[in-house]
């Protein structure tokens, strides 16, 4: 089985989401999460985050504004390649902070967009465990 | 293998050049207003088919022809669908072509008023006559992923 944590990117909320999914997470120490907000990494392409103990892998994939459309085509590839539903999960991960994340990566890397970007979701994404934590014990 | 286009409504383009593959409209000539509005899904789609990957027929090399709206995700998409396939392990088995890139601008006011707004005239006729004009770039473009996807299939 394969897990796929769906986020508006795969380096913000889903990558955290993931990681607590993976138990990688401790005392809620984002810091410790590797490539989190690097944007670099975010490529349209499933990242692999890794492999919990009953073998299940876990990916994050940015899905960009439209969450909701993106998990629809991922199901229907399912469907059509001959999947079942239980191959592979699609979770949404939404953050209240998306939007303003999404404008503070429009910021140009010259004025200091990646390191902006980088600080605040951070701070911000912090207000959110919680609610990723109860997210990802429900899978 | 399984072929997807995909353009921002899976209604025009898209739509189009599936029913090229699938040879529904003939590539030697422009297609007449009647012979498009005959396609499946051609001008047809509502908000509700964004994101569903609608099967459109099978091709003569066996090849299943799907067509799909994504909004202005541009070809991010194909990366996203071909990226999924890769990790099922079934990255072979599918083509994603954008067509967004061969959309005109009447196309795109066309389609807009069309089906964004419902003002099915005058949206349709300029989106007829966009279709007409943009013909021959999805005609190149269907022969290169019908080429693509014989060699793969080999």
């Amino acid at each position: 089985m394969k897990i796929i944590f769906l986020g508006h990117t795969s380096v913000h909320a889903a990558l955290i989401a993931a990681n607590i999914y993976l138990g990688k997470l401790s005392d809620d120490r984002l810091l410790m999460i590797e490539g989190l907000a690097d944007i670099s990494k975010d490529v349209s392409q499933p990242l692999y985050i890794g492999t919990d103990i009953k073998g299940t892998e876990v990916y994050t994939l940015g899905g960009g504004k439209d969450l909701w459309m993106v998990k629809k085509s991922i199901e229907d590839l399912r469907d059509i390649l001959g999947f079942m539903p239980d191959d592979l999960i699609i979770e949404i991960i939404s953050s209240r902070w998306d939007r303003l994340q999404s404008m503070l990566r429009k910021v140009p890397s010259f004025l200091g967009g990646r390191r902006l970007d980088h600080l605040i979701s951070k701070i911000l994404l912090r207000s959110e465990v919680n609610e990723l934590k109860s997210l990802a014990s429900k899978l | 293998m399984k072929v997807i286009y995909h353009c921002y409504g899976g209604a025009h383009s898209s739509v189009m050049a599936a029913a090229l593959h699938l040879k529904i409209i003939e590539k030697q000539r422009l297609p007449t207003e009647e012979e498009m509005m005959a396609v499946p899904y051609y001008d047809k789609t509502d908000n509700g088919d964004f994101g569903s990957i609608r099967f459109m027929g099978i091709d003569d090399s066996g090849n299943e022809v799907y067509v799909l709206g994504k909004k202005s995700m541009g070809d991010k998409y194909s990366r996203i669908l071909m990226g999924v396939a890769e990790i099922l392990g079934a990255g072979d088995e599918i083509i994603a072509i954008d067509c967004l890139n061969r959309v005109n601008m009447s196309m795109k006011l066309g389609g807009f008023l069309s089906r964004r707004i419902g003002l099915i005239f005058p949206g349709r006729p300029v989106l007829l006559r966009g279709t007409q004009k943009a013909f021959m770039t999805l005609v190149n473009l269907v022969e290169t992923v019908r080429l693509k996807s014989m060699n793969r299939c080999r």
